[in-house]
């Protein structure tokens, strides 16, 4: 699992974030608004669980990447996937 | 109106057409979003307006969305638990309000809520607040048939009631889980709500424009909607409530308004402005209780009396009184801890001071009780 339980990207207004459901409610942050680019690799982690480098097709392997740094330093992102 | 409510408006207007963004001054928009705070629709006004004029609008605009984002899904998973929990359970449960209206917003996310309304079976109650119980939720207050419960993510509002006192139609043989309002009683159901809430304390801009939303969706049948308003005395008051949201929203009810009276538009347009997501003004209710009887002539010596000995309608709907519900004849008992109470909760002079405002605010009473009244809303009747 790359995300821990209970994460959900959610579209609002245009605008893509990463919501801590209630299941992830006081381990990660409730809410992390995200760039274009962060919320396409972020939308390819949820759909292709299981395949970084799917995931990583979706930006380029720099911004994969630096992403994926941010999310590990908010909890988001289990060690696995590193 | 000031330019920042006239923007406010503009830009719930805005939303409501699927305008992407609101064109607007700066000097009026920061008034805008300070105002759409206090009305519970900064999701609304900064997604419309951006974040201001700062250097941190960007930041400013994506927090308030992003708050409005966590609520959102929050509230759905607790709503899903909830009946998951129904269904498996048995019951049945008529969800109300915002629940229900925030997925007819062209963004659902951005309607922000506090506690989730839902309707049950008078003889279900029982059962229903065991089952909470099992959920982790505990009763926080009870007003009348209403029990207010919340967990750790939520809170719920219960309303234990038979169709004939909420309009809610429930068919007898329903299933359990969840249980979709007729759309039109929905739309009743609001009014009168919005109606109890002006009687109450007052009522915020959101209010009006969920009717808006619910009238722009469509699908209400008028006829039945003026037949139901006419039942609880509302007609009047729904016309007048209509012709605002007409005016700012630019939405039509959904049946014929026999006449829009401008000068009583311009007063609730006034009160609702100034009076925040609920309602600021009139808060404590002070005036309430004289106002209700007001209304049918009576001077200060028979309100004084009334204060002192209220009606079994009025007490009922006191937390302290709950087990009156459904009991009138217990009325003298619960007077009796009326007096205690007030003895032992306040002090000889508030006691004096509340008990003697039908003769020191009478000019006051009266203006409420009449404005009231040229609303439409009868004081002394409940509406559900």
């Amino acid at each position: 699992m790359k995300f821990i339980d209970g994460v959900k990207l959610v579209r609002v207004a245009g605008c893509d974030f990463l919501v801590a459901g209630k299941a992830a409610a006081g381990r990660v942050p409730d809410v992390v608004g995200l760039s274009a680019g962060s919320a396409r690799l972020a939308e390819a982690l949820l759909r292709l669980a299981d395949d970084k480098a799917a995931a990583a097709e979706t930006g380029t392997e720099d911004e994969a990447g630096e992403f994926f740094e941010k999310l590990r330093g908010l909890g988001y992102l289990t060690e696995e996937v590193l | 109106m000031t330019a920042g409510e006239k923007l406010l408006i503009a830009a719930l207007s805005d939303h409501l057409r699927g305008v992407p963004k609101t064109e607007s001054g700066e000097a009026e928009i920061e008034e805008a979003l300070e105002i759409s705070r206090g009305h519970g629709l900064a999701g609304i006004a900064f997604a419309q307006l951006g974040g201001g004029n700062g250097p941190d609008r960007e930041r400013k605009k994506l927090s308030a969305i992003g708050t409005c984002a966590v609520g959102y899904v929050r509230r759905r998973e607790n709503y899903e638990e909830l009946k998951n929990a129904f269904e498996e359970n048995g019951l049945w449960f008529v969800p109300v309000k915002g629940i229900l209206i925030a997925e007819e917003y062209p963004e659902p996310a951005l309607r922000v809520m506090g506690d989730t309304d839902i309707i049950v079976g008078k003889n279900e109650r029982k059962a229903v607040e065991n089952l909470l119980k099992t959920l982790g939720y505990r009763e926080t207050s009870r007003t009348g048939d209403t029990g207010s419960f919340e967990n750790a993510t939520g809170s719920l509002d219960v309303r234990a009631g038979d169709p004939a006192e909420t309009g809610i139609t429930v068919p007898e043989d329903a299933s359990a889980g969840e249980i979709l309002p007729d759309r039109t009683e929905h739309f009743v159901y609001l009014i009168a709500h919005l109606a109890n809430h002006i009687k109450e304390t007052g009522c915020g801009i959101r209010q009006f424009f969920d009717i808006a939303v619910m009238t722009n969706s469509g699908g209400i049948d008028g006829e039945k909607a003026l037949e139901l308003l006419r039942k609880k005395g509302l007609e009047d008051f729904a016309g007048n409530a209509l012709c605002l949201v007409e005016k700012w929203f630019g939405t039509k009810a959904p049946f014929e308004i026999a006449k829009c009276d401008d000068e009583v538009i311009s007063a609730l347009e006034g009160e609702t402005l100034k009076s925040g997501v609920f309602g600021r003004k009139n808060e404590k209710n002070e005036l309430l209780f004289s106002a209700r009887n007001a209304t049918d002539g009576a001077g200060p010596v028979r309100l004084f009396f009334r204060r002192l000995f209220p009606p079994y309608r009025q007490m009922k709907m006191f937390g302290y009184c709950g087990w009156l519900n459904g009991r009138p004849w217990l009325l003298p008992a619960a007077w009796i801890v009326r007096i205690f109470r007030c003895v032992f909760t306040r002090t000889p002079g508030e006691s004096w001071k509340t008990a003697t405002e039908p003769f020191t605010r009478r000019t006051e009473i009266e203006e409420r009780a009449s404005y009231l009244k040229r609303l439409g809303i009868p004081v002394d009747r409940e509406f559900f």
